[in-house]
């Protein structure tokens, strides 16, 4: 019964993984691909490679604007989403551990019912106040957005990471004659990298792959991110389905790289209360 | 540096409060570092409070002011009282939009869930490749929705998707247009939506798990309690808050789910598959219709709010248990 039970277990995890697994390995055999091999015989592994399938995505792909500008704009949204959301976010997380404990509990209350706004119940006004202000299909105001929507959970995260910080370090610093605001930056901010880049990993994961703002921010094919771009693909399958699939690669991979690279990371961010996202 | 969440309990942080509080009535007494500090805090605090009030509480009242009046997305507003409602209740799409969401989003969340649940408890019992399944289950939570929506919905083409070539090899036929039909095209989106989710729900369930006291599982084994019942019987009790809590996020968050559906079949075929943000997104910039649009959003967050309060709820009552 035992060893039945366990065999059992041991087989559904493993059918997941493949399940799991194999789209990326289509994804990336199938970008390599010419369409004509992919509709004739998709599961061979012998075949002459069409690297042109990548360079066709990334200049003018299957949509019109194609990946590296797609990619060029993802990088701007979320590299501004990132700085907007840790600057805004770290130094309050920290000074607030030193306002009484009501206090701060409040605050955290007040900022977690952030984490709780429907983003359907934005999505107009933003457009309506972007609109006003001229700044519909700039990648850069979108990505002030993202950050500013990602605020709340790094706060929450930051703070709980401050509160439980050894007190004896700051005190050191304080014999030693530092600043307050010199304590945090070269004692705390050093010591917080583990924390910071758990933080900013779910938000770069979120940033990345989000569509549903940058949809309506950003209308424009030469303005758009990956998430956005991408979705042109769509309903062209039959047109040019290679660089279609070197397109997912572009877009896919490199994040799973960095993932496999941090995954440490990941994995605690997420353990810590990622959930709050 | 410590690790921190192993301690504390991981998850329960994001819908209700708990600080480790022990620590902080210590960290009170050194006034001469709090005072000054806590008049910093606040430097940081208001403008923050400022920026969340512009982003998120200010684009409310928008939504509120925009859900009884006509806007075509260029020009004034215009105060339109009950018009959109009417509207949405003669077009008669509103509520089967409603009832596919609401089936949507608890369907996709019960799934993950389930599956979350099943495959942590497999691998806390310490099953072989456990170190490797966690890393490689979260890869479909780190590529972009949109990348995997479009590789399923070409997987899912009949005779050249590669889903049909390989039902055509087993013998089931290799024709089936599941996304094509109206009557099936929710099904391999909500496959697809769970597919992406569980490995992320996964690794929030297993950090709870893991958070578990070893004591509490050795007195269980000492009583004679097998793998499987010191699951049940102990482990998912004590986590009970923590499922309960990503149970709902996983419910907002499919509610929302925006990205899988659009790029799967933009709401298709006809508006079988057209979800309530779906819908709203349609009737703005589609249709300019921009008021009936902030209408749809009003009730749809009003409810995501009234489920977000109802798991709170439930989450911090087994949590006192």
């Amino acid at each position: 019964m035992r060893i039945l039970y366990k065999a059992l277990s041991n087989i559904g995890v493993w059918l997941w993984t493949v399940l799991v697994f194999i789209p990326f390995i289509f994804i990336m055999l199938f970008g390599v691909k010419s369409t004509n091999d992919i509709v004739a015989k998709p599961l061979a592994l012998f075949f002459h490679p069409a690297w042109k399938n990548f360079s066709l995505a990334w200049h003018a792909g299957p949509g019109s604007a194609g990946m590296g500008i797609w990619f060029f704009n993802t990088f701007v949204l979320v590299g501004v989403a990132l700085l907007v959301s840790l600057v805004a976010a770290i130094p309050p997380a920290y000074f607030a551990i030193f306002l009484p404990q009501k206090v701060n509990q409040r605050v955290r209350v007040m900022i977690l019912m952030g984490t709780t706004v429907p983003i359907i119940l934005l999505v107009i006004p933003y457009f309506k106040t972007f609109d006003a202000l001229g700044l519909i299909n700039v990648p850069a105001a979108t990505g002030v957005v993202y950050g500013v929507l990602a605020i709340p959970t790094t706060f929450l995260l930051m703070n709980r990471f401050f509160v439980d910080f050894p007190r004896e370090v700051l005190e050191a610093g304080l014999v030693d004659g530092l600043t307050n605001v010199r304590i945090f930056t070269k004692l705390v901010l050093p010591l917080s990298v583990g924390q910071i880049v758990s933080v900013g990993i779910l938000t770069l994961i979120w940033a990345w792959g989000d569509s549903q703002i940058a949809i309506v921010l950003l209308n424009r094919q030469t303005a758009q991110p990956i998430s956005v771009g991408m979705l042109s693909f769509v309903g062209d399958f039959t047109v040019n389905l290679g660089a279609t699939f070197a397109g997912l690669t572009l877009a896919a991979i490199p994040p799973i790289i960095i993932y496999i690279v941090l995954s440490k990371f990941v994995t605690k961010g997420i353990a810590l209360g990622g959930i709050s996202k | 540096m410590r690790v921190v969440g192993k301690t504390d309990d991981p998850s329960i942080d994001s819908l209700s409060i708990s600080l480790a509080s022990k620590k902080r009535k210590k960290a009170n007494k050194n006034v001469g570092l709090n005072r000054t500090n806590a008049r910093t805090a606040w430097v940081f605090l208001l403008p923050l409070f400022v920026v969340l009030f512009v982003f998120l509480a200010l684009p409310i009242f928008n939504s509120l002011r925009l859900s009884v009046s006509k806007w075509p997305g260029v020009g004034p507003v215009k105060y339109v009282g009950a018009a959109n409602y009417h509207r949405l209740v003669e077009q008669g799409n509103f509520f089967y939009s409603a009832r596919i969401t609401v089936i949507f989003a608890f369907s996709v969340a019960f799934l993950i869930i389930a599956l979350a649940v099943i495959l942590a408890a497999a691998v806390s019992s310490g099953i072989r490749g456990g170190k490797f399944m966690k890393v490689v289950w979260f890869f479909p939570g780190i590529a972009p929705p949109t990348a995997v929506a479009i590789f399923w919905s070409s997987s899912l083409q009949p005779d050249s998707g590669i889903v049909n070539i390989f039902l055509r090899n087993i013998g089931l036929g290799g024709n089936h247009a599941l996304l094509g039909s109206e009557r099936t095209a929710l099904y391999p989106i909500i496959f697809v939506a769970v597919w992406a989710s569980v490995g992320f729900a996964f690794l929030v369930i297993l950090g709870a798990t893991e958070s578990v006291p070893v004591s509490i599982r050795e007195a269980a084994i000492i009583d004679g309690a097998n793998v499987r019942q010191q699951f049940t019987k102990i482990t998912l009790p004590l986590i009970r808050p923590v499922v309960l809590t990503i149970f709902t996020l996983e419910i907002i968050w499919n509610f929302n789910g925006f990205t899988m559906v659009w790029a799967m079949t933009r709401g298709g075929p006809g508006v079988s598959t057209e979800i309530l943000p779906i819908y709203a997104y349609k009737e703005a910039f589609f249709f300019g219709r921009f008021g009936t649009a902030a209408l749809i959003a009003v009730v749809a967050g009003a409810f995501l709010i009234l489920i977000g309060a109802i798991g709170t709820r439930l989450s911090r009552s087994a949590q006192v248990e």
